[in-house]
């Protein structure tokens, strides 16, 4: 019949297909049109600046992990950070000083990054959590902006390397957990380290190989609304930060900022931590008192009642 | 009256209008308080593993230990039952990184050392170590690969545990032989040649 295709349980199956395709199953790798991320490298060295982590981006692996999300993963010229202190990542406050304290551009972060946007922090450090039965390798935010690596990922497997870290704690930052989402099976990128198999070549990384670090359709919806995300390249951000306009950088930075006015990172990096300490909070103004139509009128009414002066 | 009318009602809401000053560093603290946070790590294998073979004869011992560079390492020491003690027949440092997932020994004294710890496509998938301690046979995951005929995604697929292993690896009964579930069959490994078959 011509009027099949309409018939009411056709399109109930049709409709039930759909929703179980959507719902279910690792990426297809098409998820419409591409965004992009920006991550910040950031070095961590000792107070001279002698002794610094590695820098172990592994960008190639990462950039071919998100691509099955149509996700652009860009890594910025590195900043450096001089602290002794955070060599070490000793505990969960430490990391949250890191990626949370001071004003824009503290402690090596890109001064268009905010809590929930802008470029995501990736610091490399010497050690996470050590003496704890266990090696962490890294560290990041659910959510929110900030991820610490151990540059030990860089010797990993005999000096292969851990290849899908860094990949995995963005997946942390643009909202994605261990378990949410699909996540859990061995060979999906969120998996807890003790049960991911993880690549040892990039033709180990999906779709090729062995198929590791696969994503689900629902971990790639969730990351793509990411406010991390972009339509657009380049660091221009679909919306303006809000924490841009908040603090002078520098002495000599233009007044409003513009993505293309900014000075290079890499000199931010090299001032010294107390440039970036948050001004002083704004004196709070007590909001003066409401005027309802009620008060209006009867303040109306009582001036017109005051008598003129001759 | 109109004025005192007023003034009443101007008062009241001055009176409520003024926020304490501390409250909005109260609030701050409570709108920065710490996400979740989500960590990659590798937890240790035990300090101590103890295989026996099946008669008794000898034991296989898997030690963690850390390297001068800090990494983790595991040495394996096959030790002989005589009597009531037991000797020791060797002990050598493995190749693995942090360490094999699983260990087996038989009544001869072959050891077999299968898969790594870390879960990734090792060189060192299969490790036969003779009586003495020497590497008899050594088998990657690219062997592996070959032998079952499948691709590496299928082989991964299937696994069980750890990277390509898919059930409990079993000694025959003449000890001669080792059979591993994968990739939804038997890779039988010949303890005196070496040798693999799917």
């Amino acid at each position: 019949m011509v009027n099949l295709p309409l018939q009411p349980r056709f399109l109930l199956v049709c409709g039930l297909s759909a929703a179980l395709v959507s719902c279910t199953g690792e990426g297809g790798g098409s998820s419409g049109p591409t965004r992009f991320v920006n991550i910040q490298p950031i070095q961590v060295c000792d107070d001279f600046g002698l002794f610094c982590a590695d820098l172990a981006t592994f960008e190639e692996a990462t950039r071919k992990i998100w691509a099955q999300a149509n996700l652009d993963v860009s890594f910025l010229a590195p900043n450096r950070l001089n602290a002794s202190r955070f060599l070490t990542i000793d505990s969960q406050d430490e990391f949250a000083e890191l990626s949370f304290a001071g004003g824009a551009g503290a402690f090596g972060r890109n001064p268009l990054s905010t809590r929930t946007s802008g470029p995501i922090s990736l610091w490399f450090v010497e050690s996470i959590f050590p003496y704890e039965g266990f090696d962490t390798l890294g560290l990041g935010w659910i959510g929110q902006n900030g991820i610490v690596i151990d540059d030990d990922i860089r010797t990993f497997n005999n000096g292969v390397g851990r290849l899908d870290t860094v990949a995995h704690e963005i997946g942390h930052n643009l909202g994605l957990t261990h378990e949410g989402f699909g996540a859990g099976g061995a060979n999906n990128l969120m998996t807890d380290g003790s049960f991911r198999n993880s690549p040892s070549t990039l033709d180990d990384i999906t779709p090729d190989g062995a198929n590791l670090d696969r994503l689900t359709n629902r971990q790639i919806e969730v990351v793509r609304d990411s406010g991390f995300t972009r339509s657009s390249p380049g660091l221009a951000a679909d919306s303006i930060p809000a924490a841009v306009s908040e603090a002078p950088l520098l002495a000599d930075a233009p007044a409003v900022l513009s993505p293309d006015a900014l000075p290079p990172v890499t000199h931010l990096a090299l001032q010294p931590e107390s440039a970036f300490v948050d001004p002083p909070p704004p004196r709070q103004i007590p909001n003066g008192p409401a005027m309802s139509f009620i008060t209006a009128a009867l303040l109306a009414g009582y001036l017109g009642w005051q008598p003129r002066r001759s | 009256m109109l004025g005192v009318l007023v003034g009443g009602i101007l008062a009241g809401q001055l009176a409520i209008a003024p926020i304490p000053p501390d409250l909005p560093q109260v609030l701050s603290l409570l709108s920065q308080s710490q996400p979740m946070l989500g960590r990659d790590a590798v937890p240790y294998p035990p300090l101590l593993r103890h295989e026996v073979s099946p008669a008794g004869t000898y034991h296989l011992v898997l030690t963690l230990e850390q390297d001068a560079e800090g990494n983790r390492r595991t040495t394996a020491s096959l030790f002989e039952t005589m009597g009531d003690r037991c000797q020791q027949v060797w002990s050598r440092p493995l190749p693995h990184s942090y360490g094999p997932r699983l260990g087996l020994v038989n009544d001869r004294g072959t050891v077999v050392l299968l898969d790594e710890w870390i879960n990734v496509a090792s060189p060192y998938a299969i490790v036969v170590m003779g009586p003495d301690g020497e590497v008899k046979a050594q088998h990657s995951f690219d062997d592996i690969v070959a032998v079952a005929d499948q691709s590496r995604a299928a082989v991964v697929e299937q696994a069980a545990q750890g990277f390509w292993i898919a059930g409990r690896p079993a000694l025959n009964r003449s000890g001669s032989q080792v059979s591993i579930p994968t990739a939804g069959g038997q890779l039988t490994l010949d303890l005196t040649t070496g040798d693999l078959s799917f």
